[in-house]
């Protein structure tokens, strides 16, 4: 190695710095000139770029709950109307159904009650006839039995008499 | 040493190494077009070469962070992401194809298997980190950051600069040096005998895969231990 140092008359030693300081600088310059911006400005892009996704989706995120509050308490406003809706027509179909039962009751004994009167009259129509003709009856009998007419004075005092006794 | 057999501009007092050169310049123009290309029309949701240039940078920034924190690291990247794409190129350029000319030089190699080269690269580290130091401190937070943690450990200070310094340069030359020659006795091996083609075929394949390794994790390491010195300057011990 020592050679190197006592051989500079044909030694390429300084010639070799020169050429490696030279070619370092100028390496150093072009890419610091040419390259160096490109590359550095894509990192800081690309950092802003996800500071500002993050925060878009901060706020983003912000307003999506501010809405689940909203529709929560519209869904609440609805379903409370719906109930109040149910409970009213609840209640309608209970007031009519007692009308309406009432109103067949009324009607069924009213039908009752005038059947009972029709029965009564009949019962009474029925009485009145059957009394006539039985006194027919026994008054033919007693014609037959008796063999004799009877005067219409006669005839008809038979008949109170007969009927009177019925009565009791 | 191989460089004397390459051929040679000169310039004066000056001698190029003119496949150094070449090479130098094809790293640079590589590097450059790639991270150029893959710079141009990036989108917010990256794919294809935005991804991996993208990774390249996470990656760099990542180890600086952990060693300058994170308002340096910001604003040391372009350096540090420079140097470890230029070293990560470099490294492996010279495992692509070994190119040489009637008399033994090579035509083509990796840059960094040169120790003047290597050197250079230390050098501009180290003076970027004392520089640095001195903006960030003022010379009287400089000169007192060689007397941390208490002043019997000046002369150590001192020692610790150098080291780091010849460190630096002769881990990288050392690893990517050996690596390439390693290559070139490989491919003598089938001058020796043509039975032993096939196993120089076969050991060339994995020592090259084991080169292309060790080529990207010293390019790690070189930018590690930069940021590391450049936050020991910068930050205090």
């Amino acid at each position: 190695m020592l050679n190197v140092f006592t051989t500079l008359g044909t030694s390429t030693i300084v010639g070799n710095l020169i050429t490696v300081s030279g070619s370092f600088v100028l390496l150093l310059v072009l890419i610091r000139v040419f390259a160096w911006k490109n590359i550095t400005g894509i990192f800081e892009k690309r950092a802003d770029k996800i500071a500002s996704e993050l925060d878009k989706a901060e706020d983003a995120k912000i307003e999506a709950q501010e809405l689940v509050r909203q529709r929560q308490t519209q869904l609440d406003d609805v379903k409370n109307v719906a109930d109040k809706i149910i409970l009213e027509a609840k209640n309608n179909a209970e007031s009519m159904k007692s009308r309406i039962i009432e109103n067949a009751e009324n009607q069924a004994s009213g039908l009752k009650a005038k059947a009972k009167l029709d029965i009564e009259k009949q019962k009474a129509e029925a009485l009145v006839e059957m009394r006539h003709e039985v006194s027919a009856i026994s008054i033919d009998l007693a014609q037959e039995i008796l063999m004799e007419e009877l005067t219409p004075d006669a005839h008809s005092q038979l008949i109170e008499r007969y009927l009177n006794n019925l009565g009791e | 040493m191989e460089e004397h057999a390459n051929p040679v501009l000169s310039l004066g007092p000056i001698n190029f190494d003119l496949t150094i050169l070449a090479m130098s310049v094809l790293t640079v123009l590589v590097v450059f077009i790639l991270v150029f290309w893959a710079s141009r029309n990036m989108k917010l949701k990256p794919s294809g070469k935005q991804n991996v240039l993208e990774f390249l940078y996470e990656f760099v920034f990542g180890v600086a962070k952990d060693n300058l924190g994170e308002h340096y690291a910001k604003k040391y990247m372009p350096f540090l992401f420079t140097l470890f794409a230029f070293i990560l190129l470099s490294n492996n350029l010279g495992l692509m194809t070994h190119i040489q000319n009637k008399e033994g030089g090579s035509l083509w190699t990796s840059p960094t298997a040169n120790m003047a080269y290597d050197f250079g690269l230390s050098f501009i580290v180290t003076v970027v980190c004392h520089v640095e130091g001195l903006k960030e401190k003022g010379l009287k937070g400089y000169l007192q950051g060689f007397l941390e943690p208490i002043p019997g450990m000046l002369p150590m200070n001192i020692l610790e600069e150098v080291t780091n310094f010849v460190s630096l340069a002769l881990r990288l030359y050392g690893n990517i040096y050996a690596g390439e020659i390693l290559i070139g006795l490989l491919l003598n091996l089938r001058n020796v005998h043509i039975a032993w083609a096939p196993i120089s075929f076969i050991l060339m394949l994995v020592w090259i895969a084991f080169s292309v390794f060790i080529s990207s994790l010293q390019a790690y390491v070189f930018t590690l231990l930069t940021s590391m010195y450049i936050g020991k300057k910068v930050n205090g011990h």
